[in-house]
């Protein structure tokens, strides 16, 4: 039997009622997202999350359809809905069409009256459909006579239809809407808005909850919860209509909406100036702040359990033995011995009789410092035989990277490179014999291993290593989805290898580097902006996507884990600041809280790490430890509309003081460099800079 | 260009257009063919790859879609256009439609070749495709079948639609049809005979137009000398950077060609093509796509053509 892929569906909008129930994953207890989101709250929420954090996903779980789900048709439906104590009413915002209600020659206040009175009208048929739906199997419950009375008296005009049960609300109701749909679409036309408003705004999306409560059984004590997703889509007025609802909701009624990082428009409320304040109207919830900041092993925890329901319902595992399925044992991680021994041996395999590429590197160079003078205590060509005697390593090709990091961190000190050589030798010995467990190398291995692996990588044509299920769940930052769709494309070139992933055999290596590759490839261009934003994002990304990884793969990097950077926005240009916020509404980079503090100005300084999705575009770490500090300049050299030429001489300024034989302290201009300063990550509490 | 790349490219076609036909172990299956125990092997392999990643597979539905273009832009805007010329350049469907259906009523589809070759294989899609009556396709024997009336079916043609999924060298199409084209004329000398290959050479079209009394020889798809994959004209090798070279390609194909298809190393008359659809591979595709080899050099193909006896 062909398996079809676990990971297809990664959008909660492409998935069913019964795929929205079955794929659910939630932290456990207190931790519960449910619960952080608090259905029963009467304060009203806005839910922030990047594209993918799974808004669409926990709201639909709360919506109606999915609650008799849960519970049931029927009595057993009603009972849950009573116990749950709230009722869910999900819309999709995208799905009005918002842009019909602007323009045509009308002014912008008509169009929120229009817009308001619509969505009056809209929301009630959602109630009323949910009520019927609730009692269609004993409408006799529902005093029906005084629920019809008070709903007619909710509208300003009595219908003229005659109304003897709530489907007659309803088509009237859906009548009405129609001809508001045909003055509307026709304005554009005609060039006049030739409709007559019958109810006041708030009267049904605030008042039939009451009118409901009053008179169906089950709605006695419940919560009416409207769940309003992609905000993002209305426009600042339209957002206003919905602002206004947060600011007057009355019980039983109160409103969740689910809005990207970048998609709160306005805070105003309709016909006033006042303006809605978080923590007083209502309450924030940034949804993937909150997943990446969990504890690891419940970030692990949950991404485990979303792979072993994907792999239950698809029939890869059978379900008794999803308890105990842990995905982190099927994707094989390579050589994990810290000296890299045995895969070491076979990268050094064709290097046999030759220099590695970091001895032929450091030899060219120190030939070249030589004739420049600018290796200490090197006068000759001879000298240089010494000097790489002493610092090869022929048993183990990862040791010996690290002696070459170790020279050249001893160079750029301008330290005798004899004696540095010397000591490198005694050091790389006593860590290969195991003794050395506080020698030079064994520093450098704590702080730089995964960087001076990366060169390794590199110099020697293989391949950036982004394997493991832990690290996936690193890269994903808070958004399920960037999981899935690495799941998803690891699993294609998973079978594309004739593996049979999760079954009989591990994922390969290269079937976890290509499908991490394409993945890393897909959010780069889905994450972006539409319109030309998406492209000076784009094109600051690369800048600053190039800035570091040359630094990540200079002689001596001066930082560790480097993925991350402060910004002195002081000294920004408004357009570089702009970008720099664009990047982050739309999930390029994640801001860090508490920002970085600038040890000489006494400045707390935004800082931000680039999305870790993002890291194999650019060869950066998953990881975050170190950070550089852009100056006003560097950051408009990088995110604003500067000249190229601004951004080559930041990279050349930004290198210069980390490769042989220069260790430059001067430009390229000829002007004192500004000191690369060691930086304190308040978050690690870890003194990063080996400065 | 890296095998990574070349990897990647033929994963892609594989997943979208190759129906999932085989993955990359079958991929590595048929590289094992091009090992030389003498040699380093990784040149011949990345010339393999890059052939394989500019092999065009027509898929069953590409197929299909093929047909529709075949019937509307070779059969039936011709047909119109002539009805509207005889008709003061009328748009009247009223009067459009009826002429249109006179005309079909007066015509007939032949598979070329016997029944069991894929040109007539493929009449049964062009039908389906095109939603035409059964009645319009018969056998080239049944042209001359005694029709109640009396007269030879083709007698009370207009037209004889002769249909092919590949024409290559022409030779087959030339071969097959001269003696029938010949006796048709003779019954009836207004016939208007056609000749419609999905696929067709450019020298395998002048072949049949200057050596068949065909009226009218057309494709859908018309291949140049550019589409001999392996030869100085490739187009294929246009843009290709070093190591790549087309002379290595050729070398390649010919070196094993010559071993497992000895008497046309690169396919059928030298075609070269790297061309191969659903219901089977064309022979002037090069055979180290499509060979089983001989029982000296058995191969192991990647594309296997279900082969007739005999070329």
């Amino acid at each position: 039997m062909e398996i079809r892929n676990p990971f297809d569906l990664v959008k909660a909008t492409d998935l069913s009622d019964v795929e929205i129930e079955d794929y659910f994953v939630d932290f456990p207890g207190a931790a519960s997202l449910l619960a952080r989101i608090k259905p029963t709250s009467p304060m009203p929420m806005v839910i922030f999350g990047g594209k993918g954090s799974g808004k669409t996903h926990l709201m639909r779980y709360l919506s109606f359809p999915l609650q008799v789900r849960r519970h049931g048709d029927g009595e057993a439906g009603r009972k849950g809905i009573s116990s749950d104590k709230y009722l869910g009413i999900y819309f999709k915002c995208g799905s009005l069409n918002a842009y019909r209600f602007s323009g045509k020659g009308q002014p912008q206040d008509i169009w929120s009256h229009v817009f308001a009175y619509y969505m009056e009208l809209w929301i009630s048929q959602m109630l009323l459909r949910t009520v019927i739906e609730i009692h269609a199997d004993c409408p006799e419950t529902v005093n029906v006579p005084a629920l019809l009375e008070e709903i007619s008296a909710l509208l300003d005009v009595h219908p003229e239809v005659p109304i003897n049960q709530l489907e007659d609300h309803l088509t009237h109701f859906h009548s009405l809407q129609r001809i508001a749909d045909i003055a509307i679409n026709n304005c554009g036309i005609s060039k006049k808005l030739d409709l007559k408003i019958v109810a006041t705004p708030g009267n049904f999306a605030i008042g039939l909850p009451k009118v409901l409560a009053r008179h169906v059984p089950t709605l006695r004590d419940v919560l009416f919860v409207y769940l309003a997703d992609e905000f993002e889509n209305l426009t600042e007025h339209q957002q206003e209509y919905f602002n206004t609802l947060v600011r007057e909701r009355e019980p039983p009624v109160t409103i969740k909406i689910g809005v990207r990082l970048y998609g709160i428009r306005s805070v105003r409320i309709l016909n006033s100036g006042e303006e809605n304040r978080k923590d007083s109207e209502y309450e924030e919830f940034r949804l993937d702040t909150e997943l990446r900041n969990r504890r690891e092993d419940a970030q692990l925890e949950f991404a485990t359990q979303l792979v072993r329901k994907r792999l239950v319902i698809n029939g890869t595992i059978a379900s008794k033995q999803a308890e105990t399925f842990a995905p982190s044992e099927w994707f094989e991680i390579g050589d994990q011995d810290s000296r890299l021994s045995a895969e070491g041996r076979n990268i050094a395999e064709k290097y046999v009789g030759r220099d590695t590429p970091a001895i032929a590197s450091l030899r060219e160079k120190l030939i070249h410092g030589i004739k420049i003078k600018a290796s200490p205590g090197l006068d000759k060509n001879e000298d240089v035989n010494e000097i790489i005697d002493l610092v090869r390593v022929p048993s183990n090709i990862f040791i010996e990277k690290v002696s070459v990091f170790l020279l050249y961190r001893a160079w750029a000190r301008k330290q005798s490179l004899q004696e540095a050589a010397h000591t490198i030798s005694q050091s790389a010995t006593e860590y290969l014999s195991g003794s050395g467990s506080r020698s030079p190398h064994a520093v450098v291995m704590k702080h730089f291993r995964t960087d001076i692996l990366a060169q390794l990588y590199r110099e020697t044509d293989q391949r950036q290593r982004y394997v493991g299920f832990g690290t996936f769940v690193k890269m994903s930052a808070g958004l399920p989805r960037a999981l899935l769709t690495i799941l998803k494309h690891i699993y294609t070139w998973s079978t594309f290898l004739g593996e049979d992933p999760f079954r009989s055999s591990k994922v390969s290596l290269k079937a976890q580097t290509d499908g991490v590759a394409q993945a890393s490839e897909w959010f780069f261009s889905d994450a972006r902006a539409p319109g030309p934003v998406g492209t000076e994002v784009r094109d600051a990304m690369t800048k600053l996507g190039q800035l570091l990884r040359d630094l990540r793969f200079s002689d001596k990097p001066s930082e560790s884990s480097l993925s991350s950077f402060s910004v002195d926005l002081l000294g920004a240009q408004e357009p570089a600041r702009e970008n720099l916020a664009n990047a982050e509404n739309w999930s390029m980079l994640i801001k860090i809280a508490g920002g970085q503090h600038d040890r000489n100005e006494g400045r707390v300084d935004d800082k931000y790490q680039v999305h870790p999705m993002l890291a194999p575009r650019w060869d950066l770490p998953v990881a975050r430890r170190g950070a550089i500090a852009l100056s006003g300049d560097e950051v408009n050299a990088i995110f604003g509309t500067n000249s190229g030429d601004a951004f080559e001489r930041v990279i050349k300024r930004r290198l210069s003081p980390m490769l042989a034989p220069m260790f430059s302290e001067a430009d390229e201009n000829g002007s004192r460099k500004k000191e690369v300063r060691p930086l304190v990550d308040p978050s690690l509490g870890l003194f990063t800079s080996d400065e | 260009m890296t095998e990574d790349l070349l990897q990647n490219k033929i994963k892609v076609l594989i997943n979208l257009m190759w129906d999932d036909k085989f993955n990359w172990p079958t991929v590595e299956r048929w590289l094992k063919n091009f090992e030389d125990p003498n040699g380093d092997g990784s040149l011949d392999r990345l010339h393999a790859l890059f052939l394989l990643s500019n092999f065009s597979y027509f898929n069953s539905v590409v197929m299909r879609t093929l047909l529709r273009a075949m019937y509307r832009d070779l059969v039936r805007q011709p047909a119109l256009v002539n009805i509207r010329n005889i008709h003061g350049n009328t748009r009247d469907w009223n009067v459009l439609n009826p002429a249109y259906e006179g005309f079909l009523t007066k015509t007939r589809f032949v598979g070329i070749g016997n029944p069991s070759e894929s040109g007539t294989h493929l009449l049964y899609y062009f039908r389906q495709e095109n939603e035409l009556s059964k009645d319009l396709f018969v056998h080239s024997h049944e042209l001359f079948s005694v029709q109640p009336s009396g007269q030879r079916l083709i007698e009370m043609l207009d037209n004889v639609v002769f249909l092919d999924d590949f024409c290559g060298s022409g030779d087959q199409a030339t071969h097959y049809s001269n003696s029938l084209l010949r006796q048709l004329r003779t019954i009836k000398k207004s016939v208007r005979l056609s000749y419609f290959p999905l696929f067709a050479t450019s020298s395998g079209l002048v072949n049949v137009r200057n050596n068949t009394i065909f009226d009218q020889v057309d494709t859908v798809a018309e291949l140049d000398k550019s589409f001999a994959s392996v030869s100085a004209d490739s187009r294929y090798f246009r843009n290709a950077e070093p190591p790549l070279d087309v002379r290595l390609a050729m070398a390649l194909s010919n070196k094993h060609g010559s071993l497992i298809e000895p008497r046309h190393p690169l396919g059928y008359k030298g075609c070269q093509l790297l061309l191969g659809f659903s219901h089977n591979i064309p022979d002037n595709t090069l055979p180290i796509f499509w060979s089983f080899g001989t029982s000296a050099r058995p191969w192991f193909p990647i594309f296997p053509r279900h082969s007739k006896l005999g070329w």
